[in-house]
């Protein structure tokens, strides 16, 4: 198959798999690019919004419209990791003999929906670390592999709220991008009511399986992105950090920890899915801008001042992609 | 068909590899690229001319520089324009560059400059032709000048007002930037700026048309000078320095004019010997005294002239060269009145804007014979230091007396042999001004006689002045009718000069 072909399919499945998603879900445009973005990325998405915006409804209707197994973690303060993880019990054979067997948890998935996760405490969210990053988990001294591909999926309310823990930096970092679930229009609240409180939900039908997700992954990687213009993801990623030269002047003030190489790699793959999405093969200035807000917002850590001055991290990554040059001596703006 | 779509279709439809497309187009691009670079440059080159020779011909105003505003200016445009093309030309547009600035323009997505940049590091691979296609599908401007057009760019924009500050610079009056502030303007010296103003043009005019070259530069000089004192650019006290320094100016060129006439003859001006009409051939002071009467008399010179090439035959290049020099010193008589006629407007303003009489040399009579010029006179002194203890007075009163008769247009017979006063050997014979005369020296001053065929009716003399109070003394005491106190003052004159030619020596060239 021809590389135009391939880009054509791919584009078609993409728009099927949105096609599928949006017959539940009505709005969160952004959402939906940024979870299929993360689903074509290898990456994991954190999705933030009060309750009852449709989180988890996006995600049970993503797992419908994939042929991946699917399992769901209700995150709550008494959770422990051996609920996610799995554990060793004890079982007899028929000659009376005990032994240890190792009981899967719910991460032994393809598609883990990680509710409410902010409502676990830290140890609990913790459990998660090894699966997310190196798709295995360690019970004992052995360890068990994830199936491919594996993407956890994980909804959090805002942190201020009563009863939730705050996901620890390191836990925050595994995930590729963190996307705001916002309140929606007036028209689709309209829609959202016609659809949920009359005729039955629709039934979703499974456009993606699991070998033609594992090649739009591949095709995704192969977008190409050339110097300049990996240049400019990089100098965005400077530009938050306080002690760096392209620092902005917001980050030079009121940021304590800038993106880590990690939110780079995060910006550039997230951007490559987009590019994908857009039929094209090759990385543009727009995708990484698009990409870099839900790449770095939850990877810089503002200091005390920012803090104390109720500094919204949003401004200052638009602060950052509208002040960093495209090409060096010209800017976006 | 649109552009947009008939570049489409071109791109589209060419039998021709896409790497192949892509880097004919990129050729294209960049040159055009270049070309826009080299006229922003030359933009910039115009700017920085301009203002550089704004401040050019601004120095060469303020400090008076012999130098032509427009030269200046076209040079410094010139010279920065051309620098700025070199520079341009050097700064070769970098191919990627000029891709990513396209991409920019055009709102590629990045599918021209990564296509490039691909092609350009590995030109044969399939990724390569893979963006070369997208990057030719994505469609590219066929004019390559449309998306680097030839622009004026900001600097370009600006040139306009470096050319108006340019000719700001070039014609406006600076003497304000020469002031150090703003002053109320003395209608006394403005109206007396426009007076000299005015002299100053029609003297000029009358210069040039005589070929007084001295003349003409002083009047030049006059006519500047009324002009900024018609600006209100000068204060009173400023104009009265200036026209101080324009009366002593009119005085040394006076001097010189005179003494470059007294040159042309064989020696120093001499007096008039013999009757009338048997003037010496050898003496053209006398002969142009006696052509200039002849002259008032009725007589043409021109018939004179011919009269003496009559008379001469056979000696003709002696004649010529007496005629020359007749010439010459009509010349300098001529540039003498003009400047005399200069020096009197000049000591009319000074009085008009307060200078009191006595205060400078611009306050006397404008019929005494010229000042006597301080350095010669110090040179004289020196001269006499110098020279023989003996004769050293003596000569250094000769030389006085001869300098203080070079300026004098009448000259007087018999003149250098004037006496210097009853006690000029006492105090030496050095000629000054009457206002610069103290007790006990002598001066020159101005003395009005009985009408005489071939002499003038005024003369300079010099006197005493002890000798000079002493006949005032008189002529108070006694009551004369008041025609008659001249010929009285002339009578002791005639006294003081009638001992005096026994004391001087006769032949004036040794203290030359």
């Amino acid at each position: 198959m021809s590389d135009e072909a391939r880009l054509a399919l791919a584009h078609e499945r993409l728009e099927a798999l949105r096609r599928q998603i949006q017959r539940r879900i009505v709005g969160h445009h952004d959402l939906i690019n940024g979870i299929l973005a993360c689903l074509l990325s290898s990456g994991h998405a954190l999705l933030e919004g009060v309750p009852g915006l449709g989180k988890t409804l996006l995600v049970k209707t993503l797992s419908d419209a994939l042929h991946l197994e699917f399992a769901r973690i209700q995150f709550t303060p008494d959770l422990m990791p051996a609920d996610i993880i799995g554990t060793q019990v004890v079982l007899q054979d028929e000659q009376g003999r005990r032994h240890f067997q190792f009981q899967q948890g719910p991460v032994f998935t393809q598609l883990l929906l990680a509710d409410e996760i902010n409502r676990a405490t830290p140890k609990t969210q913790s459990a998660l670390l090894e699966a997310m990053e190196e798709k295995r988990v360690t019970v004992g001294r052995t360890g068990h592999a994830l199936q491919e591909p594996f993407m956890v999926l994980a909804t959090q309310n805002p942190i201020e709220m009563e009863g939730t823990y705050p996901l620890p930096e390191a836990q925050l970092d595994r995930f590729l991008l963190k996307l705001n679930a916002t309140y929606p229009s007036a028209d689709e609240l309209s829609e959202i009511v016609d659809r949920t409180t009359g005729a039955p939900m629709p039934a979703i039908e499974p456009v993606l399986n699991t070998g033609e997700l594992l090649e739009l992954r591949e095709l995704t990687r192969s977008v190409v992105i050339a110097n300049h213009v990996k240049d400019y993801a990089i100098r965005m990623v400077l530009a938050t950090h306080a002690v760096n030269g392209h620092a902005t002047p917001m980050a030079r003030r009121y940021v304590r920890h800038g993106a880590s190489p990690r939110g780079l790699l995060a910006i550039v793959l997230a951007a490559k899915a987009l590019a994908l999405f857009a039929g094209r093969i090759n990385v543009s200035f727009d995708d990484l801008a698009a990409a870099a807000p839900p790449a770095l917002r939850h990877r810089i850590l503002l200091n005390f001042e920012g803090e104390a001055e109720g500094i919204d991290v949003e401004d200052l990554i638009a602060e950052v992609i509208r002040e960093t040059p495209t090409v060096p001596g010209q800017s976006r703006a | 068909m649109s552009q947009v779509s008939s570049a489409r279709s071109l791109w589209l439809g060419s039998p021709r590899p896409a790497r192949e497309r892509l880097g004919t187009a990129m050729a294209a691009l960049t040159r055009a690229r270049r070309l826009q670079t080299l006229v922003d440059h030359a933009f910039g080159g115009l700017l920085v001319g301009l203002g550089l020779a704004t401040f050019a011909v601004l120095a060469a105003r303020l400090m008076d520089l012999p130098l032509s505003p427009w030269q200046l200016g076209g040079v410094a445009v010139i010279i920065a324009v051309a620098l700025a093309l070199l520079v341009g030309w050097q700064r070769r547009p970098d191919s990627l560059d000029v891709a990513i600035r396209a991409d920019l323009a055009l709102n590629l997505k990045q599918r021209l400059s990564t296509a490039w940049e691909i092609v350009t590091v590995h030109r044969d691979s399939d990724l390569a032709e893979r963006l070369s296609v997208q990057a030719v599908r994505a469609g590219l401007p066929i004019n390559p000048g449309r998306l680097f057009p030839l622009r004026v760019n900001r600097w370009g924009r600006l040139a306009p007002l470096a050319a108006i500050a340019l000719l700001l610079v070039s014609a406006v009056d600076l003497n304000w930037m020469q002031s150090p502030a703003p002053r109320e303007v003395d209608e006394q010296v403005v109206r007396e700026g426009q007076r000299l103003g005015a002299f100053g043009r029609e003297m000029q005019e009358r210069a040039k048309r005589e070929r007084l070259p001295r003349s003409e530069r002083q009047a030049t000089q006059l006519e500047r000078l009324g002009a900024r004192m018609e600006s209100g650019a000068l204060a009173r006290g400023e104009a009265l320095g200036q026209l101080r320094g324009m009366s002593e100016s009119l005085d040394k060129e006076r001097m010189q004019a005179l003494a470059e006439a007294n040159q042309t003859d064989i020696g120093p001006l001499r007096p008039q010997s013999g009757e009338r009409g048997t003037a010496d051939r050898a003496d053209p002071h006398a002969l142009a005294e006696q052509l200039a009467e002849l002259e008032r008399s009725g007589v043409p010179r021109g018939e004179v002239e011919d009269r003496l090439r009559r008379q001469l035959p056979g000696d003709n290049e002696e004649l010529r060269e007496m005629l020359e020099k007749l010439a010459q010193i009509d010349r300098a008589r001529s540039e003498d009145k003009e400047l005399q006629s200069a020096r009197e407007q000049v000591r009319l303003a000074l009085e008009n804007l307060g200078e009191s009489r006595g205060g400078t040399d611009a306050g006397r009579d404008p019929g005494v014979s010229l000042d006597f010029d301080e350095e010669e006179d110090r040179g004289a002194r020196s001269e006499a230091n110098a020279g023989a203890e003996g004769r050293g007075r003596s000569e250094t009163a000769r030389g006085a007396a001869r300098s203080g008769s070079l300026g004098d247009s009448s000259v007087v017979p018999g003149r250098q042999d004037a006496p210097l006063g009853p006690d000029s050997r006492d105090t030496g014979p050095v000629l000054k001004p009457e206002s610069q005369a103290r007790e006990g020296e002598v001066f020159v001053t101005e003395a009005r006689v009985l009408p005489k065929p071939g002499r003038p009716t005024v003369e300079s003399v010099a006197m005493s002045s002890e000798f000079a109070s002493q006949v005032e003394e008189v002529l108070a005491k006694e009551q004369y009718p008041a025609h008659y106190k001249e010929f009285v003052r002339r009578y002791f004159l005639k006294l003081s000069q009638g001992r005096a030619p026994q004391q001087q020596p006769t032949d004036n060239r040794g203290a030359k």
